[in-house]
């Protein structure tokens, strides 16, 4: 793992995944700047920069939305019990999110979700100015009419399309959610 | 049949000639009833081609004359008006009768068309109508009419008079599932949102009352949700869950349209009844097949935005407002064994499919919790204390009991209802549950959880997945 100081926004630290949780993740590519600790996490937030926080939800997704599923859906057993741990890793960072948040979101939380659907969009089928699928298109409007916190559209993003109850269970257990 | 040329050069020939002005000669009101009956006898194709046939400004001319009234008796009165909107309804092809509507010259008359094509056009020419109106039920959310009547005030109408239009066509499809579908497909969330905002009619008027060299602003506002609940009954009277779910979680959105109407400030002493007509409907769409409706909420397959249950928690909050819980008993028993209240709990909520990776979606287990959820969020809205918490859950939980309380449910939830209840929970569990929030031992979140999970079904998965869901809500 390496760490680097970001120009530009002077303090912005950033973190590039070389390996960390598995032989999964060890054989993906790095992927740049992305806000992956709490501590990046926060930063990004306050400076109101969607990259590494996209580039971090892609990550831990494993990759586009098509592709997530199945990362999230890795399994293990443990005791019996199936575990997912890279829907609770995910689950994690959602923690993360949510506790940099308490600590100050950006500025101009509107803008800022706005940008973050926009950015996480892009990599989808095409490029930047493809138009905005319908999902998107309504987590604006719910953005805009007061209806969704910057939380709840991290969450969202995070949490699309992943299908299955078992998934969710991991990744609020990976919050910390869940009594049991 | 096709077009008969002659007939069709003859019939414009008449219906020209009798819109002729000339001195002391204008279009009376026999001619105008002239015009109607030619229609009237033609067959639709013929009928399509004369209106086909008349210009622009034929037709405008035409439309004009029927508002003339006066001493030479002109123009058509409102029965006359309507026996030529029917006419046209009848026989005419979209194209044609989007012309006659955009060439009549106020609001009412547009009204009374639409009304016709509602019930006189075939469900395909009303669906066909509905299509080309949608591209311009954005156009004008509010539309203001200031100095009205020369009093100074300001009337403010909410919606677009297309999307209006299009909600009382869609109201027409009540009965007509498959065209319902279609028509509902047709037209994007945003629109579909526009068509049900304009269906509860608010209108706010404005004036200042002077009050010595100053003045003050007063605001009255009215709602006629009329064509708003005539969309959620066609929904529920057969729609597949696609149509149901959308107009479900969009027209319960419109509830906290009307209740942001009633402020401490400005008080709105109708909201509470409109609020309560949108909520008597929507209990009856959500009736209309609870499982499905919350399978495709919670699972999101309709829209992302459904997953949050932004819409189910303004449907629960109003129905809670309302004093009356039975709706959310009735639900929540569905939830626990099927829509036939027939199924046994455990086996019901261990229904789960596997994705190709092998993970399991345990889809009635989440449905239970995300609606549980969304009533946590009621009861949260509505009352922060904890002891009057306690008696809303017990009235949820306890109608099935027969308990009485302040929030006592208007008569008596359905046997099978109450069945179904008392397989899951006892009433001593009730008791000690709302004693436990009473006295602070578990929060509202916990009480309603341990409530609605059925007692003796012990799997952590299921439960986890419940817990997951209805935390989705409650931290949303």
């Amino acid at each position: 793992m390496r760490r680097w100081v970001a120009g530009g926004l002077g303090v912005l630290l950033v973190v590039t995944v070389l390996a960390s949780t598995g032989d999964d993740e060890a054989n993906r590519k790095p992927i740049g700047p992305i806000a992956l600790d709490r501590a990046s996490v926060e930063v990004a937030l306050r400076a109101g920069d969607v990259v590494p926080i996209v580039a971090a939800l892609k990550h831990l997704r494993g990759g586009d939305e098509n592709a997530s599923v199945t990362w999230l859906s890795t399994r293990t057993e443990e005791d019996g019990q199936r575990r997912f741990p890279h829907a609770e890793r995910l689950g994690r960072w959602l923690s993360d999110v949510d506790a940099a948040l308490e600590q100050g979101g950006p500025a101009d939380p509107l803008a800022f979700g706005e940008q973050l659907i926009r950015s996480n969009a892009q990599g989808k089928d095409a490029g930047p100015d493809a138009p905005l699928d319908d999902d998107d298109r309504s987590l604006i409007a719910d953005l805009q009419a007061g209806r969704v916190s910057v939380s709840r559209l991290l969450d969202s993003l995070a949490t699309r399309g992943a299908g299955a109850s078992e998934l969710e269970v991991a990744i609020a257990r990976g919050r910390g959610r869940l009594d049991r | 049949m096709s077009v008969n040329a002659a007939d069709v050069r003859r019939s414009l020939d008449s219906i020209r000639a009798n819109l002729e002005d000339g001195w002391l000669d204008s279009v009376s009101n026999q001619e105008l009833q002239d015009n109607t009956a030619i229609i009237d006898q033609l067959d639709s194709q013929n009928a399509n081609a004369v209106i086909a046939g008349l210009s622009d400004e034929e037709l405008g001319k035409w439309i004009s004359e029927i508002n003339e009234g006066g001493f030479l008796g002109g123009g058509l009165d409102a029965t006359e008006r309507d026996a030529l909107y029917d006419v046209l309804a009848a026989d005419l092809e979209p194209d044609q009768l989007i012309r006659v509507h955009d060439s009549l010259d106020t609001e009412d008359q547009r009204t009374e068309l639409i009304d016709s094509i509602a019930t006189e056009s075939i469900v395909q020419v009303r669906g066909a109508v509905i299509e080309r109106l949608a591209p311009r039920a954005l156009d004008t959310p509010t539309e203001l009419h200031p100095q009205l009547l020369g009093i100074g005030g300001t009337l403010r109408e909410v919606g677009d008079d297309d999307a209006l239009a299009i909600g009382r066509l869609l109201g027409s499809l009540n009965g007509y599932p498959a065209a319902l579908d279609a028509a509902v497909a047709s037209l994007g969330d945003e629109t579909l949102e526009a068509v049900l905002v304009a269906g509860i009619q608010e209108s706010s008027l404005t004036h200042v009352v002077a009050n010595g060299n100053t003045g003050s602003a007063t605001t009255s506002v009215l709602f006629d949700p009329s064509v708003t609940i005539g969309v959620i009954e066609a929904a529920t009277a057969g729609a597949s869950v696609q149509t149901r779910t959308r107009v479900f979680d969009l027209a319960s959105r419109r509830i906290d349209d009307v209740r942001a109407t009633d402020t401490l400030l400005q008080p709105n002493v109708s909201a509470g009844g409109v609020a309560g007509s949108l909520s008597d409907a929507l209990g009856g769409l959500l009736a209309s097949d609870t499982n499905g409706i919350v399978t495709a909420l919670e699972s999101g397959s309709v829209s992302e935005s459904h997953r949050y249950g932004n819409g189910l928690s303004s449907y629960t909050t109003e129905v809670i407002r309302q004093g009356d819980t039975k709706p959310l008993t009735e639900a929540i028993a569905k939830l626990q064994s099927g829509e036939a209240l027939k199924a046994d709990p455990e086996a019901f909520l261990s229904q789960h499919t596997v994705n190709a990776q092998g993970a399991r979606n345990y889809q009635n287990a989440s449905n239970l919790g995300y609606f549980v959820g969304a009533v946590h969020e009621g009861i949260d809205a509505i009352e922060s204390d904890a002891a009057k918490q306690a008696e809303i859950v017990t009235a949820v939980f306890g109608t099935a009991f027969g308990v009485a309380g302040p929030f006592l449910p208007k008569g008596s939830v359905a046997a099978p209802v109450a069945a179904a209840i008392a397989r899951t929970l006892t009433l001593e569990t009730l008791d000690a549950r709302a004693d436990d929030l009473t006295a602070g031992r578990a929060s509202l979140g916990q009480a309603l959880e341990q409530l609605a999970w059925p007692d003796g079904v012990n799997n952590s998965d299921l439960e986890n997945t419940f817990e997951a869901a209805s935390q989705r809500i409650r931290n949303n």
